[in-house]
């Protein structure tokens, strides 16, 4: 099972090296304008604490490290393909069955398929690098078991917005043609959050860290890993919580949508083969 | 003969602004998610300033209340302010080719589609947010009523010039066969940081403000928000804004000619 994924991963990787070497001058074009993308959405934010020296109890280098956990997000969810961002679509149109079809379990078809390791390893560099150099800055211990904990909540991060997309990717099996575009409308929608929300009302932050997760995408667990003014003992097992919680309510949602599906079909076309 | 022909063009144009404007209706509810994301935006940014900006301070000629109006007008008119024609995924989707056969210039048939855009989005969130600003304690209140007819002037201005820079980053897509979607982000970022739409230039440090408020970003953008909130001197910035509005036409329609030859179209 791991030898099959993982040859599978090894294949989109050579894919994405032989589209960079055969469309040299598109590769560029397009990694230049994905580094300029992330790396720019933090620019702002950053300009603005370096601007007053802090955000709130946030002081400039720890906004800094916050912005770039949020790139490391972003680049390893884009890193590992597209299908949280066009769920509903491939189901409201039916395409679906294009992996249904394939000689291998569908989550490993969703899982390894669109894996373009070499397309997002600049931000993803970039935001590595800002991490090291603002946890320095604000002398965090960095030992083991902080930069366990630091992986541990990038994985559950990745999770929560996985989650978050399935769950909403999930309703297009019960309304293909209305909610087609709600996989995208949710990626809008969680985002990412450019500044910290400790200044923030209760309410809306609760909202933030729950139904909209954004928060878990970057801010509270920075803030539980730098230990920022108000941060809760257990706040670094948070993200991870969440993940699991969110994690088990989409799969619960995608194992009923697809016991739908597999009643129903697509609703999308016609016997003839037209669209509806 | 010629009130017929202006009367048709009219007809034509007003249903494809109203055809764009209802667009949005036909995915149901999901409209509301984008929604819901602009209302989260200015109420994230309206809760940051006050940490930054102390009660009766000022700082680079803002006080609290004017940042918190600027941001508020900001969203409000966030359309305006950041344009974004249909005509770039249209030339890459291939759905331009049909609009060649429309009985309608194409340029004006994308500016009406434009304009229908924005129709919901007032209604929904920028009507509200001017409503609801007492409440989240922002004055959403011009500086006077003469700043008032002032942004009613710059604003045009502003959609023009953003017009214009959308018609170069369509250029652009031609000359490099690049995805707008790839451009559209990287143009975000730019508008973000450059524009002022999002924050002040003056709160910009390094005196960065002071460069950007040059370039056509800032134009199109924080010239009337600055004119709304009296935070800027209106007489060189709609100077400037007049400026661009024709060294910018007149770039991107020399740029335009010598790229519609390499216009490819795919789609399917």
């Amino acid at each position: 099972m791991v030898a099959e994924t993982l040859r599978l991963l090894g294949a989109g990787a050579r894919l994405n090296v032989a589209r960079i070497l055969r469309t040299r001058e598109q590769a560029i074009a397009h990694t230049l304008t994905d580094f300029i993308w992330h790396s720019g959405a933090m620019v702002a934010p950053i300009l603005v604490a370096v601007r007053f020296g802090h955000i709130g109890s946030w002081p400039v280098a720890a906004v800094v490290f916050m912005l770039a956990y949020g790139a490391a997000v972003s680049s390893v969810m884009d890193a590992l393909g597209d299908s949280p961002w066009y769920l509903s679509q491939r189901i409201g149109r039916g395409q679906l069955d294009h992996s249904l079809i394939q000689p291998q379990p569908l989550w490993r078809t969703l899982f390894t398929e669109g894996f373009t390791p070499f397309d997002f390893w600049p931000v993803l560099t970039l935001g590595l690098v800002l991490m090291a150099w603002s946890s320095a800055q604000l002398h965090v211990p960095a030992g083991p078991g902080w930069l366990g904990l630091l992986a541990f909540n990038l994985l559950a991060s990745i999770a929560v917005e996985t989650a978050f997309l399935y769950t909403w990717g999930c309703l297009a099996f019960w309304a293909p043609r209305g909610a087609e575009e709600v996989s995208s409308a949710a990626s809008g929608l969680i985002g990412d959050l450019s500044f910290p929300l400790d200044p923030v009302p209760r309410p809306l932050r609760a909202v933030l860290v729950t139904a909209v997760p954004s928060g878990l995408l970057s801010w509270l667990p920075s803030r539980a890993l730098l230990h920022i003014a108000g941060t809760g003992a257990l706040d670094a097992w948070l993200t991870p919580l969440a993940a699991i919680v969110l994690g088990a309510f989409a799969l619960f949602l995608f194992r009923l949508g697809l016991r739908h599906y597999r009643r129903t079909g697509s609703m999308r076309y016609t016997d003839h083969g037209h669209r509806r | 003969m010629v009130s017929e022909v202006a009367q048709h063009f009219f007809r034509a144009h007003l249903a494809t602004a109203r055809m764009a404007a209802f667009g949005p209706l036909a995915d149901g509810p999901w409209v509301a998610f984008s929604v819901a994301m602009r209302f989260l935006r200015v109420l994230i940014l309206l809760a940051i300033w006050p940490t930054l900006i102390p009660s009766g301070a000022v700082v680079s000629g803002y006080r609290l209340g004017a940042v918190l109006t600027y941001s508020l007008v900001a969203e409000v008119f966030s359309a305006q302010l950041n344009v974004r024609t249909p005509i770039g995924g249209a030339l890459w989707d291939g759905a331009i080719a049909s609009r060649f056969t429309w009985p309608m210039p194409l340029a004006t048939q994308y500016a009406a589609e434009m304009i229908g855009d924005w129709a919901l989005p007032m209604l929904l969130v920028s009507a509200p947010l001017l409503l609801l600003a007492p409440a989240l304690g922002v004055n959403p209140l011009p500086a006077s009523a003469a700043r008032l007819a002032l942004f009613l002037v710059s604003l045009p201005l502003g959609i023009a010039i953003g017009i214009a820079i959308d018609m170069a980053s369509t250029v652009l897509i031609v000359r490099i066969d690049l995805g707008p979607w790839v451009l559209n982000a990287a143009r975000a970022v730019i508008h973000s940081i450059c524009s002022g739409a999002w924050v002040p230039l003056a709160l910009l440090p390094f005196h960065l403000g002071t460069l950007f408020n040059w370039l056509p970003f800032a134009s199109a953008a924080s010239a009337p928000l600055r004119i709304y909130t009296g935070t800027g001197d209106p007489v060189p910035l709609l100077a400037l804004q007049v400026v661009w509005v024709i060294v910018l036409a007149v770039a991107v329609r020399a740029a335009w000619n010598v790229s519609r030859e390499k216009v490819a179209l795919y789609g399917g």
